[in-house]
């Protein structure tokens, strides 16, 4: 499946015409991977921003007080992930890892930086794709702080 | 408030919008003065605008049935309602409550939306702006979770709970090591 069809088809990328999906699409490129393989590790510099194409990926977390890493979402299809370390140059705060075989898309950290920083019209959309991620992952995560209150 | 006014308020702000950008900001949002304890944003309910504190302080609170939990304070040159404003329905994910007189700088969601063709460098600007915030937040918040799950907090006989089998202790324990972390309770 051409990854700009699939771009076309989320909501995040709405804002981009169809010129620049097709450059989004080209500054991507799109692996399979198989289930179990880390596409991001816990603690570890982020290096690529990733959007999952087909599949489900996991993420979870060290708990040292368990000893255990724990589940905290799976990853859907068209949901954006590794966006924070590259946003903040810090560690990762969880490991992403395949769920059964996953298609992803991956940009490279230099194509974010570029992407993110630029004033052309194809980096609006990306950034406001990108603040769309942000908000639903505070939404997601505020929530889980909200259920430990209950 | 004229931009150069603002350029002295806020100047690292001023600096990244750019004067035009600035100017523009002024025309579309509107000052608003809000008495202390007021409820700027219901958590969980629709918000229509996106804030900039320009005095006072206010309280950014989760809440769940009758419990909640303090994620911070914002003062001067802070922004509040802009994980809304970037989300589909437009509800809030936290409520923010004015503790003293405070006065914001109200840009409605609808006009940044409006702005995006008629503007894209003034939405590009903000955006930026926005997505710096919002990066720091999440690192906050996850912060929180993290803190809660290695037990950084010193709380007396904290150990003993944890290893209670009782799921009511523990759950006991995890609210109030919440609460400490979110300092609603001393």
């Amino acid at each position: 499946m051409l990854l700009k069809s699939f771009l076309k088809c989320q909501s995040n990328f709405k804002h981009l015409t169809e010129p620049d999906l097709d450059a989004l699409a080209h500054a991507f490129y799109v692996e399979d991977r198989p289930a179990g393989y880390l596409l991001i590790q816990e603690g570890k510099p982020g290096k690529n921003l990733y959007i999952l194409v087909e599949g489900e990926v996991k993420v979870s977390r060290y708990n040292p007080l368990t000893g255990e890493s724990e589940e905290l979402k799976m990853i859907q299809a068209g949901e954006m992930f590794g966006l924070l370390s590259l946003a903040d140059h810090q560690p990762a705060v969880a490991s992403c890892v395949a769920h059964g075989p996953v298609k992803v898309g991956i940009l490279l950290r230099t194509g974010y930086n570029v992407l993110s920083k630029s004033a052309a019209p194809i980096a609006l959309g990306f950034q406001l794709a990108m603040a769309e991620q942000l908000a639903s992952d505070i939404r997601h995560r505020n929530n889980t702080l909200r259920g430990l209150l209950r | 408030m004229d931009t150069a006014l603002f350029a002295k308020e806020f100047p690292s702000l001023a600096r990244h919008l750019g004067s035009g950008n600035v100017s523009l900001l002024l025309q579309l949002a509107k000052i608003h003065e809000i008495p202390a304890g007021h409820v700027l944003i219901n958590d969980l309910s629709p918000v229509d605008a996106v804030y900039l504190i320009l005095s006072g302080e206010l309280r950014v609170e989760l809440r769940a049935d009758k419990e909640s939990l303090l994620l911070g304070r914002l003062g001067k040159g802070k922004w509040v309602g802009e994980v809304s404003l970037f989300t589909e329905d437009h509800i809030s994910s936290a409520s923010v409550t004015t503790d003293t007189p405070t006065t914001v700088l109200s840009l409605k969601h609808a006009d940044f939306i409006a702005a995006q063709s008629q503007h894209p460098d003034f939405v590009g600007a903000l955006t930026q702006v926005f997505l710096d915030l919002m990066t720091q937040r999440l690192r906050a918040s996850d912060q929180i979770l993290q803190q809660v799950g290695e037990h950084r907090l010193a709380f007396p006989g904290s150990d003993t709970l944890l290893r209670s089998d009782d799921e009511a202790t523990r759950r006991g324990w995890l609210k109030t090591m919440l609460k400490k972390l979110s300092g609603v309770e001393g």
